[in-house]
């Protein structure tokens, strides 16, 4: 990142997958606002291999808008800003493309080492292609033939708490060692020690065949702690080098932010953890990107965050891998029309072929925002185990806000189709903001947010995110028609208050545009909870507008959809309706 | 105007010069030199496969000290050795012996343990296709030029082969029932319309065929595709939408010749693509494979997604701003003219540029 510490303008890219995108920030009326952006076709895989050609596109579109030149004639960016306004002052990248580092785990027991390994390998862009620990029933020959027919790029190796166990560690480490020296030198992979640290000496010793081994704090110094974040961070660099060894341009765009490109899965969950400790400390903040490679859940509470990157979930060439978590019948059900089975499957496998293409047709765009839906659930679930609250509970835990990223959502005709697909798939209680990131700006905050500390909020609060709306979501069953609650809504401009009753399986739309605020009174019937300390209690609060307004989704937790296919659609096009995604002709 | 997007490209052309590499994994022998002609049939290397490793006990099979099995091992670490020949040993009045359980080398002693290679037996490469060898690392690749017709397809089972190819149901959408893969096709890569019957996919290896080129399959037939011992490839992708002009035209007109099918499996960040090519004798018209178009009118293009999936034409124009579609979803888009539908509107990222 670049050392500008007072920085007017920031220019921000983030290399995914299917696009680059390039955002201008600049500080207006004394605070940071996102100017300009531009989105381009990636060119980090085939036939380029090269992330330059995608980034001077999206950069272009960036100087089209703003007729800010950024680069000099020799092409290098211009940092610190000229006289004549060209270059910026800080420029800050991250990045999500680029191949999955193919890691073998190595550890000690299941529970405890091998578990925090899986933890700190699923939170990052690593492709865990086997595991090796003490209770493994392969023999030692298995285990070096394994390590040879996986030809991985990164061996991490784990175990042992700082003065506990040391043989058994060793002689892991032998093995690893033996393998490792059986691979030609150009093929052999990055070997990473996090384990007992009193072993390192030992360790170091045990490869002395010319592999180099990185030594990091234990992430397990004892059984009851787990410290991940310095081998994080050294598991982030070698991710980099793997993918400036393979794809050209990374250097470049290192270069230009002091050397480090930052992983768009760590930017993301940044700037979660951040807002967990800015809002509400008795709620956590979610924070969900779902990418064409991956479906990063992100979900923080009170500064303690928990993020997994789901590399075998994504809308593009990673959705095949949706199919080992769900059925496509779990898909057809948030559909509006009658769609068959085989053809929402090839609809999946002909994305992952052609994973830049859009739907342009009302069928495909429902099938695309019915596999969003499972797409995000099928990320928190997997996700959930590793929370700090709500671990084990069917509901969700109370969140604010739930954050959405990503090419689909940012893609939403309407904003009700996203907020939908986001009620539907992340099914929120009591009282919440839905907040989207059209423009993939988190990633660039949250990479910016060490060099500028108030660009987090202060682009958040801009108009660069939008806001759904605040959403009350009761938590209660009852049956259709029963009422559920009576709301009552009184604006702080002075305008009309809006009261009513909601009853059972109805999704309301109440206006409160986005910057107006107003005063919400919840007085739900007995049996229905939104947050004020239990069922039935009522109780009052400021909310803020959005997109939508406010939004009420009285259809219960978990919502239950109806068994009967045709009634199923009929409710599907209902809520769509009702939300707005969908307009009466 | 030329689009601010770099669209994808697919190769669909009569007579080219393809550079095909064979990426050897292992240890390998090459057979052939540069310079050399060969034909598919051809071995042109052999690859050792992944051996297996063993450790032999030394010490408790001899019943000695580490440092006595040390000393009793007959052969020089690195050694390639015999099945049955004498490792260690002989030691106690029962003279035990330590012997190679197969082929292999001896790669390390430490504790008295002995690390044994078993070598497992070579598996030939064939060259797949008529041509010239141009370019070798000696040891894990060659580089074979083909001059012929060149068609990129959208996803392969990860099989390679080669044989004549018959256009069996005479039409681009024509589907393939398993009654008509008859002893006929023994030893052929049929061309279809498209496949959606696991029956039509088993009969493929009974007859056997030597590969199958199909315009699309029905997506539930992937895990049987991969289990198939041929190489199927999908010039479009999943469902029943035919195979496109361009290609079926070229296919079909190249019918009764060889041709080489690399059915590659897509992997993220791969270089290799399905490919089919017809090897033909070289003349002086060749096209360059261009790896990047742009996206500009008069560019031949194909759409990529419904309503028109798999339709080909010919780019009119970019369309200024963007384009509302019936989604909803606002799109930069080009106008193009399509074969047999007229002018369409069209997202940029829903084309892709024929060369």
């Amino acid at each position: 990142m670049s050392t500008m510490h007072e920085a007017d303008t920031l220019l921000a890219v983030d290399v995914g997958t299917v696009n680059t995108r390039a955002s201008l920030f600049d500080v207006v009326d004394g605070r940071y606002r996102m100017v300009a952006t531009g989105r381009a076709s990636s060119t980090a895989g085939a036939p380029l291999f090269d992330v330059r050609e995608g980034m001077q596109v999206a950069l272009g579109e960036v100087s089209e808008i703003t007729g800010r030149p950024f680069f000099d004639e020799s092409e290098a960016l211009l940092i610190p800003t000229t006289g004549g306004g060209a270059g910026v002052d800080a420029f800050v990248s991250t990045a999500s493309a680029g191949p999955h580092v193919r890691t073998v785990l190595v550890g000690l027991m299941p529970g405890v080492s091998i578990e925090s390994a899986r933890r700190l390998a699923g939170s990052t862009y690593l492709d865990v292609i086997d595991e090796i620990g003490l209770t493994d029933r392969r023999g030692e020959e298995a285990q070096i033939d394994v390590i040879l027919a996986a030809r991985p790029d990164l061996i991490f190796m784990v175990g042992g708490t700082d003065g506990g166990a040391t043989a058994s560690v060793i002689r892991q480490i032998e093995t690893v060692s033996l393998a490792t020296s059986l691979l030609p030198t150009d093929q052999r992979p990055a070997l990473v020690f996090a384990g007992n640290t009193n072993l390192g000496a030992a360790v170091m010793e045990r490869f002395q065949n010319g592999a180099a081994v990185a030594l990091v704090p234990n992430i397990r110094p004892s059984l009851e702690q787990e410290e991940l974040e310095p081998a994080r961070l050294k598991l982030a660099e070698i991710i980099g080098q793997f993918r400036s060894q393979r794809i050209a341009g990374f250097e470049d765009l290192n270069a230009w932010s002091g050397g480090y490109t930052m992983l768009t899965a760590d930017a993301f969950s940044r700037v979660v953890r951040y807002l967990s400790r800015v809002y509400d400390p008795d709620k956590g903040v979610l924070g969900i990107d779902v990418g064409a490679a991956h479906v990063t859940v992100a979900a923080a509470f009170d500064g303690k965050l928990s993020r997994k990157v789901h590399s075998d979930l994504g809308l593009g060439t990673s959705l095949p891998g949706l199919l080992r978590h769900t059925s496509v019948s779990n898909v057809s059900r948030w559909l509006p029309m009658e769609v068959t089975e085989a053809e929402v499957r090839d609809y999946i496998f002909n994305k992952a072929l052609y994973p830049g293409t859009i739907p342009a047709e009302l069928s495909d765009l429902h099938i695309e925002y019915a596999l969003l839906r499972e797409l995000i659930r099928a990320g928190i679930s997997r996700s959930r185990g590793d929370w700090a609250e709500g671990a084990s509970s069917e509901l969700m835990p109370p969140m604010e806000p739930i954050i959405a990223s990503g090419g689909a959502i940012a893609r939403a005709p309407r904003p009700g189709y996203a907020a939908l697909a986001l009620l539907d798939a992340v099914q929120p209680r009591g009282i919440t903001t839905l907040v989207l990131d059209p423009y993939n700006l988190v990633p660039a905050v949250g990479a910016a947010a060490k060099l500028l500390p108030m660009i987090t909020v202060q682009v958040l609060e801009s108009g660069s995110f939008v806001s759904l709306g605040t959403v009350v979501s009761p938590v209660g069953r009852g049956h259709e028609g029963r009422p559920v609650l009576r709301i009552r809504i009184d604006p702080e401009s002075g305008g009309e208050p809006i009261e009513g009753i909601i009853r059972y399986g109805q999704l309301v739309l109440l206006p409160l545009r986005q910057g107006e605020h107003a005063r919400m009174t919840l007085r739900p019937e007995r049996g229905f909870d939104v947050g004020f300390g239990g069922p039935g209690k009522a109780g009052a609060l400021r909310v803020s507008g959005g997109a939508l307004g406010v939004i009420i989704d009285a259809r219960g937790r978990p919502i239950e959809l109806s068994k009967n296919p045709e009634r199923r659609r009929a409710l599907n096009q209902k809520w769509l309706y009702e939300i707005g995604a969908m307009l009466e002709s | 105007m030329i689009a601010n997007h770099m669209p994808r490209v697919r190769h669909i052309l009569p007579m080219t010069r393809v550079l095909r590499e064979r990426k050897l994994e292992g240890n390998a022998i090459l057979t052939v030199r540069v310079k050399e002609k060969v034909q598919s049939t051809d071995v042109i290397a052999e690859v050792q496969p992944q051996p297996r490793h063993h450790f032999l006990d030394l010490a408790s099979a001899l019943g000695v000290s580490d440092a006595e099995a040390a000393r009793l091992l007959r052969v020089d670490l690195g050694t390639e050795v015999e099945a049955g020949q004498v490792l260690a040993g002989p030691a106690g009045i029962a003279r035990r012996t330590v012997r190679a359980p197969a082929n292999g080398k001896v790669l390390s002693l430490s504790r008295g343990r002995l690390l044994f290679e078993a070598r497992e037996e070579a598996r030939v490469v064939h060259a797949g296709v008529p041509g010239e060898i141009v370019a070798s690392d000696g040891s894990n690749s060659i580089t074979i030029s083909v001059v012929g017709a060149l068609v990129q397809g959208a996803w392969g089972n990860g099989r390679r082969g080669w044989g004549v190819l018959r256009d069996v149901g005479g039409s681009r959408s024509a589907r393939l029932e398993p009654s008509e893969l008859d002893m006929i096709l023994r030893g052929a890569v049929v061309l279809v319309g498209v496949v959606d019957n696991p029956k039509t996919l088993h009969q493929g290896t009974e007859i056997p065929i030597r590969g199958l080129v199909c315009g699309s399959m029905a997506s539930e037939l992937i895990p049987v595709a991969l289990r198939m011992s041929y190489p199927i490839l999908l010039t479009e992708g999943f469902g029943a939408t035919p195979m496109n002009s361009p290609t079926y035209d070229l296919l079909s007109t190249n019918a009764g010749r060889e041709a080489s099918v690399e059915a590659s499996l897509l992997e993220p960040y791969g270089t290799q693509q399905p490919e089919i090519l017809v090897p033909l004798p070289a003349t002086q018209d060749l096209t360059k494979v261009e790896r990047i178009v742009q996206l500009q009118p008069g560019a031949r293009v194909r759409a990529l997604r419904a309503p028109h999936v798999g339709a080909v034409g010919n780019l009119l124009h970019l369309m200024p701003g963007v384009e509302s579609f019936p989604s909803g979803i606002l799109a930069r888009s080009a106008m193009v003219e399509l074969e047999g539908i007229g002018s369409v509107p069209i997202p940029l990222s829903n084309l892709e540029v024929i060369a």
